[in-house]
């Protein structure tokens, strides 16, 4: 046997990347996905039918189910994405991941979970102990308060409210604030210096961000996500779904990099960049605390993934046999996996690079964006 | 028509949104080790002795990008209205965007040629040379 | 009548909130606590607005003052050098605090009994953002364009101003 680097046989690697185990698995995920999006939307409808159409339309009983059914995805998807990501990065760069909890790791991020939950919580006698408390909580809540205005389907949305989108711009704004007083707090330079770097990323990526969805806006005439989403409905020459992505495409690529950088994830993780400031505004947090702010970035990437959906990918529609549920689901999991592929293959840019390519190009470029398309719009409809 | 009805969500999402953290923390604090003693609580900066306090001064650059978003971020709120009202005014709505497109762009190109969109003041390469150590 | 109730509740609870907090601006030793009890006090306003049914108008608090003009003075805070602890605790202070405020409530009763309040809200028709809109378009287009001479102004001073800071 040769034995090749990282442990791995040539016998292993032959099977990770020719034998029939990953299109087993690939096919069984897709089984899997179909299975339980379709067991979900049963259930769903199942307990919808319980209740009477008006109890359903309660603004409080929608606000509470909503709310709770976003924890559980934010919470099992937060627990999870951990483990798809290491999975996918793994064979990406051609690895096994975590093994050892259960089968295929399946138990991997419930160990972490356990294992955090017991960290010790250490607040230094220097840190300003009240700012350090509450800036989880405080960077958490605003960005899970934005999915009561996304639409997992046309009637799976917590409020209709008219400024939709703008509502999820507005929350999103919030969250620098959260993340300087984990920067502050503290009273650690690391924490500082990380949590101005983000801040002065999320800034400059916020702009581009904001212009690129006035293309779906204008075309929607509504800032509302479910009518973002009906305006996309139809076909092009019968095939083609008419959805923004493909004639707003300039637009959907600005928007994609923008939400990317906003996450703050490789290829834009400089204000966690372990090398030089330690984990940036996380640093010295531990156990749960830790926790939260590390959730942050998942809840980020689900809530910029699931947007981009609704707003470029013509968010729950979809041919029939998969419902609308699973379309929605099906979308969301390909966009988050093409994040997890740019992370897998892409390196870490300087923090000059990540302001210019903010300022000095997607914002120059999202402006004339817009322009273009007022006017193309204007003439056409 | 505009009701509360759709803000009464919102507030359950906020509630639910400060539990999921809170409540947590309050099962952590439950459960975890505590153990502290005065070397452990001294602040982390790579096992040296902390050197002065961390709320120190920062680069003035930092601050004039948050000004140049606070333009730009009130220019693309006039936006908004207008993606959703303009085919129904029709051309001269997108006239007066276009308009007000190019003032601002005009603002971003004299931003840009003053030298203020720049990370820092010193060419990639004059930081090279300054890091490079004395001979 | 119950939902006018409500109404008024949740109201008080908002306005007491925005008090407090816009008291502990002032009050707080602590610079950087100052700037997140503004940040509160900004959020609790847009809710104010939400109560007004203006709802663009509260995104639009939130947006701009709530995430920019908040991150703008944290910046501020963090690129000064921090004093530390500021005030004078002394009980002179207090009690001359305490006229300053009560003083410039004083002032603005006056106004506040004088001004015909609608006593009913305006029933709106049609869409908050549409409305917004249309009349920024078509009746106040000339304000609308003068915003835009504004702002590059704004940025033309921020400019210079950092230009010297820059180089000094």
């Amino acid at each position: 046997m040769t034995r090749v680097h990282g442990g791995l046989y040539a016998e292993d690697m032959e099977q990770l990347y020719h034998g029939p185990v990953p299109y087993v698995i690939l096919a069984a995920g897709a089984v899997i996905f179909v299975a339980a999006t379709a067991a979900v939307g049963i259930a769903l409808s199942f307990i919808g039918s319980l209740g009477s159409t008006s109890f359903w339309n309660n603004p409080w009983v929608r606000g509470i189910v909503g709310a709770v059914l976003w924890a559980v995805v934010v919470g099992g998807g937060g627990l999870y994405l951990t483990l798809v990501e290491r999975k996918f990065m793994a064979r990406v760069q051609v690895r096994y991941g975590p093994n050892r909890w259960g089968p295929y790791g399946l138990l991997q991020p419930i160990a972490d979970a356990l294992k955090l939950m017991r960290k010790e919580d250490i607040i230094p006698d220097a840190a300003d102990s009240l700012v350090m408390r509450l800036a989880p909580i405080i960077a958490f809540a605003p960005s899970f308060m934005l999915f009561a205005a996304v639409p997992w389907t046309a009637e799976y949305v917590a409020s209709k409210m008219d400024i939709g989108v703008l509502y999820i711009i507005a929350v999103t704004s919030l969250t620098p604030i959260g993340v300087l007083m984990a920067g502050w707090g503290p009273n650690n330079k690391y924490n500082l210096l990380g949590a101005m770097r983000f801040a002065a990323q999320e800034l400059a990526y916020e702009v581009p961000l904001i212009l690129a969805m006035i293309g779906p806006i204008a075309v929607a005439q509504s800032l509302n996500g479910v009518a973002i989403v009906e305006a996309q409905s139809g076909y092009w020459f019968g095939v083609i779904p008419r959805w923004n992505i493909f004639p707003q495409f300039f637009g959907a690529i600005i928007f994609f990099v923008a939400f990317m950088a906003e996450t703050g994830r490789i290829p834009f993780d400089i204000p966690d960049a372990e090398g030089e400031v330690v984990h940036g505004f996380s640093a010295e947090y531990s156990g749960m605390k830790f926790v939260m702010l590390l959730l942050l970035e998942y809840v980020h990437l689900i809530a910029g993934a699931a947007l981009f959906v609704v707003v470029y990918m013509g968010g729950y529609l979809g041919p029939a046999p998969l419902s609308q549920f699973a379309w929605f689901t099906l979308k969301l999991l390909f966009v988050i996996l093409v994040m997890m592929l740019i992370r897998a293959v892409w390196f870490r840019v300087r923090i000059d690079q990540i302001m210019d390519l903010g300022w000095k190009i997607l914002l120059p470029a999202a402006l004339i964006n817009v322009g273009v398309i007022g006017v193309v719009l204007a003439l056409t409809v | 028509m505009v009701t509360y009805e759709h803000y009464i969500p919102v507030v359950a999402f906020i509630a639910v949104g400060i539990l999921i953290p809170g409540g947590a923390m309050i099962m952590s604090w439950m459960i975890r080790t505590k153990n502290p003693y005065p070397e452990k609580l001294t602040t982390y900066e790579c096992g040296e002795e902390p050197i002065g306090t961390a709320q120190m001064q920062f680069d003035v650059q930092y601050y004039i990008y948050a000004l140049l978003f606070v333009v730009f971020d009130v220019e693309t709120v006039f936006l908004y209205p207008w993606a959703v009202v303009f085919t129904d005014i029709g051309m001269i709505a997108v006239v007066e965007m276009v308009i007000f497109i190019a003032m601002l762009l005009v603002a971003l190109v004299y931003a840009w040629k003053k030298g203020i969109l720049e990370w820092t003041s010193l060419s990639w390469r004059e930081v090279q040379v300054k890091m490079e150590p004395e001979k | 009548m119950k939902e006018v109730a409500a109404d008024l509740i949740v109201f008080f609870i908002l306005a007491l909130v925005s008090i407090f907090a816009a008291v502990m601006v002032m009050e707080a030793e602590d610079i950087f606590h100052a700037a997140l009890f503004l940040a509160l006090l900004f959020t609790v306003i847009s809710g104010v607005y939400i109560l007004l049914l203006a709802e663009f108008i509260a995104a639009i608090q939130l947006l701009v003052y709530g995430g920019a003009i908040v991150v703008l003075i944290l910046f501020a805070i963090v690129l000064t050098n921090r004093a530390g602890k500021v005030g004078d605790q002394s009980l002179k202070n207090l009690l001359m605090r305490t006229a300053a405020i009560i003083g410039f409530t004083a002032l603005l009763v006056q106004p506040i009994l004088k001004t015909p309040w609608p006593q009913r809200m305006i029933e709106t028709t049609g869409l908050n953002t549409y409305a917004v809109g249309y009349s920024l378009f078509t009746d106040y287009v000339i304000p609308f364009e003068v915003v835009s001479l504004a702002l590059l102004s704004a940025l033309i001073g921020a400019v210079y101003l950092s230009k010297r800071e820059v180089e000094a």
